[in-house]
């Protein structure tokens, strides 16, 4: 159902001749420095060929794109996360050489100065919600889901009313379903995707008259934010009377007007070989040239995800009991919502093995002689694990995220060479409780039980036989009362393919909790589970 | 633009004079050329917001249309159920698909389920057809129907609405339709009459999701409060007179056998499987979106619209002709080139 009458929203757009951009763009010598060397060092490391520096290169620029586009603290944290990514300075420099030993160096003591200080984006923010409850203005706060406690945390004063949930727009389904209000508060530039993301209506069909946008200088907005289909170059927020009077489409329309006000503040002394450079810009063009292709995020808990292809047609339950059709394929974003269950076949597939009933069964083998081998000597293991050639930088970090339990994924290495290296180090072979297969190595079958909990095995299976997912299709609406019984709880869920059907293993229901755009990851990386904090680097 | 006669409510708000906006999509619906031949046109009307407006704009049609003597689908009738009753006895009938006929390539639109109703009520299934002239239809082994296009007139495909009402209780009443566009003249016979040239795409959703959307706007006449879903009776009673078909976009299922002159299309997804669909190649689309949607959906329509642009130009000259676009509205018309 329409949730906000189309009335109130036209009524209120007549009601403003124009609306108002208040443009906060700041500036600061430490902060400055941190964007310049990890850009820099962004941007050599994209050049290399080595997949670690690749890799190093994907997290920082998923730090600063952050740092960018949230109010985070500028505290510890931020050199923790840095040195997390590149590790101790005296490897930095062995492994990558004097120049990226600089910029790391460069970038710590940036970490170093800024904690000398609140971030000075938060310190305004704060000033500026205080404001506009003394004024008694409503307002909203655009942001990404998981920037939302840093926007809570601005306001620990005891004197302050902590920010309500309902201040809070996370969507464009969010922003659809609200009613006009007074002030929109957003950090960062407007841009259509990726990081500090908002819906292009920000501009194009305001439900608010006032804009309030904090960021850092040197920060632009998209130039084609507020794109309109029926014209797509008459869409800005800096959009002036004589520009929207020459678009001769239609020459007839009353164009939403801005004005938009700019206050800088703060100074970069910091020593600069040209022109400010717009870092998230910097990065689209950087993933253009790049083979990547654009995605769709469908959350399925808290700690992961899957990216689909744009606009793929998947298979879903919808719970809703009047529902005519609940099994069916849909769409992200269009038919496709939050809150219905994204269905994830994890069927028998000849090349992999069986699927086990218990989720994990080799996991939990590898992962106790993991955590066991940790405890009893993690120096020692890392160094193991290193001249095996399992050469991660930061190897501690990562050995601890393996250890965890397994959840909708196993957590486990992202490639199958280290992955092996991981087990032969841990002295897991032939013989082992769970052997299955007399002609498949344990740690494959162990690999495969990973790549099943991450989607990649019946991902192929279904690229070559469609006419699997018809049976499937079949099969499940055969038992359609049973699960909708169990949607009904509104927890995941598991089905097993029944016995004598033509299909083998289990069938996942998995409620989706957001669907964002945004991204473009590699092939690869596209219909498989994975964390969120590993997505988060494909964002553009 | 408002009206004296006529108050507008939706959802839970108050009663109102017709807004601007509602005015201004009616209006487009009415202002709309009808085309009996001459080029083809495509629109995209972009919102501000999620509303009811594709109903608007296809009441405004179907107002324009009661005016219109022609509008209606008495001439075409006995031609169309012969086709019907050809079509399933060539193909349908024996065919192992339920029903796909773009995939299977028959070179049929969609399914001639064989079935006919007599005066709104008994079924029948088409069994024979007169193989030398193919000029009747057998309808069961002892039912002969012959070409008598006033007797056809009783006969009407099942799932389709009766080409004349049968009765008074089927029909359109004029009142509850004056007043919605000053100056509309009403053609009386038109109010007894179904027609399929207009037709009205649903969102991809389901029809349910449009009808949900229709059914909340209401309009007060001295005839009383109509929903505007009963006004558009695209969801009428099976025995009433339709004046609108309906393309369900989730089913991608049109109610009538014959491709309509001008669809208006609920949402971007509707919209573009309709300028998408060879069935529809030569009927006008109006597209009515909101901009509240994700940046790769609004794209998926800009990119539609300046492919089009190959074949099309801008209809400048219809654009002028509409009256002021309320603040929000945007219209974008595209009219082919020859």
């Amino acid at each position: 159902l329409i949730s906000v009458a189309a009335s109130r929203v036209f009524n209120f757009l007549q009601s403003h001749e124009s609306f108002a951009v208040e443009r906060y763009e700041l500036a600061s010598t430490a902060f400055g420095s941190l964007r310049r060397s990890v850009r820099q060092i962004v941007q050599r490391f994209r050049e290399s060929e080595d997949q670690e520096a690749l890799n190093i290169s994907e997290r920082l620029r998923a730090l600063l794109s952050e740092l960018l586009t949230v109010p985070v603290p500028l505290d510890r944290a931020i050199r923790d996360n840095v040195m997390d990514v590149l590790g101790q300075g005296g490897d930095v420099e062995g492994r990558w050489g004097s120049d990226i030993r600089r910029l790391y160096a460069a970038a710590l003591r940036a970490t170093e100065d800024l904690q000398a200080e609140e971030n000075p984006m938060r310190q305004l923010l704060r000033e500026i919600i205080r404001g506009l409850r003394s004024r008694e203005r409503m307002f909203k706060v655009y942001c990404h889901r998981r920037a939302r406690s840093h926007f809570e945390t601005l306001l620990i004063d005891s004197a302050d009313q902590p920010l309500p949930a309902d201040v809070f727009l996370h969507s464009v389904k969010d922003y659809r379903e609200t009613e006009p209000f007074n002030v929109l508060l957003k950090v960062g530039p407007l841009r259509a995707r990726g990081w500090g993301s908002a819906p292009d209506a920000l501009t194009n069909a305001p439900r608010f008259d006032t804009l309030v946008q904090v960021l850092w200088s040197g920060c632009s907005d998209e130039p084609d934010f507020g794109y309109d289909p029926t014209d797509p170059g008459l869409s800005r927020t800096d959009s002036r009377d004589d520009r929207a009077n020459s678009a001769g489409m239609n020459g007839n329309r009353e164009t939403v007007k801005w004005r938009v006000r700019v206050t800088r503040s703060g100074e970069d002394m910091g020593p600069r070989s040209g022109p400010e450079v717009d870092e998230l810009q910097l990065f689209r063009e950087m993933d253009r040239l790049q083979d990547k292709r654009f995605a769709t995020l469908l959350q399925i808990d808290d700690l992961s995800g899957i990216l689909y292809p744009p606009r793929s047609r998947l298979l879903s339950l919808d719970p809703d009991p009047s529902a005519s059709v609940p099994i069916d394929h849909r769409i992200p974003g269009e038919a496709l919502l939050e809150g219905i269950f994204l269905i994830r076949p994890l069927l028998y597939d000849a090349s992999l093995g069986p699927v086990q009933a218990e989720h994990g069964r080799y996991s939990q083998v590898w992962k106790a002689r993991l955590a066991q081998a940790w405890q009893s000597g993690s120096f020692g293991l890392i160094e193991s694990l290193r001249a095996a050639g399992l050469n991660l930088l930061h190897l501690d970090a990562a050995i601890r995220h393996w250890c965890r339990p397994p959840s909708t994924v196993i957590h486990a290495p992202q490639q199958a060479r280290h992955f092996q290296i991981l087990l032969t180090v841990l002295g897991i072979g032939e013989g082992e409780s769970g052997q299955s297969s007399r002609t498949t190595p344990w740690w494959q079958l162990a690999w495969n039980e990973v790549r099943r909990s991450r989607g990649e095995a019946i991902s192929a299976a279904f690229e070559v036989h469609g006419i699997v997912e018809e049976k499937l299709l079949a099969i499940l609406n055969q038992q359609l009362p049973a699960i909708r019984r169990q949607a009904s709880e509104g927890r995941d869920f598991r089905v097993i393919m029944p016995a004598g059907s033509e299909l083998s293993g289990e069938v996942a229901f998995h409620k989706v909790r957001d669907i964002e755009e945004g991204f473009a990851a590699p092939q690869n990386e596209l219909r498989v589970v994975r964390e969120l904090t590993l997505i988060d680097q494909w964002r553009v | 633009m408002t009206t004296q006669f006529q108050l507008f409510l939706e959802a839970d708000e108050e009663w109102q004079a017709i807004p601007s906006w509602v005015a201004f999509l009616i209006r487009l619906g009415y202002g709309w050329p009808s085309r009996v031949s001459g080029r083809r046109r495509i629109a995209v009307v972009s919102m501000p917001c999620d509303s009811a407006g594709v109903g608007l704009i296809a009441l405004g049609a179907l107002v324009r249309d009661l005016g219109n003597p022609t509008a209606n689908d008495l001439d075409q009738h006995y031609d169309r159920i012969l086709k019907n009753g050809r079509q399933y006895l060539d193909s349908c009938r024996n065919c192992e698909v339920r029903c796909r006929p773009e995939e299977k390539d028959c070179g049929y639109t969609s399914e001639a389920t064989g079935r006919l109703r007599h005066r709104g009520r008994t079924v029948y299934t088409i069994a024979a057809a007169d193989l030398r002239s193919r000029r009747f239809l057998v309808v069961r082994p002892d039912l002969d129907w012959w070409p008598n296009p006033s007797r056809a007139l009783e006969w009407q495909i099942d799932g389709e609405p009766p080409t004349r009402a049968y009765n008074d209780q089927g029909t359109l009443a004029q009142a509850a339709y004056v007043g919605l566009v000053e100056g509309a003249t009403f053609f009386s016979d038109n109010l007894r009459r179904s027609f399929s040239g207009l037709c009205l795409a649903s969102k991809v959703a389901g029809a349910s999701a449009t009808l949900d959307a229709c059914a909340a706007i209401r309009f007060r006449s001295r005839y009383g409060d109509q929903r505007l879903s009963d006004l558009l009776t695209a969801w009428s009673p099976r025995n009433s007179v339709s004046r609108i078909a309906l393309f369900n976009s989730r089913t991608e299922e049109l109610n009538r056998s014959s491709a309509p002159a001008l669809i208006v299309a609920d949402g971007d997804g509707a919209f573009l499987k309709i300028v998408g669909r060879t069935r529809f190649q030569h009927s006008d689309v109006i597209g009515v979106i909101h901009r509240a949607l994700e940046r790769d959906r609004l794209e998926d329509v800009g990119n539609k619209m300046a492919s089009l642009r190959q074949w099309y130009t801008d209809d400048h000259e219809l654009l002028r002709l509409l009256p002021a676009l309320p603040r929000g509205i945007t219209v974008s018309i595209l009219q082919r080139v020859n």
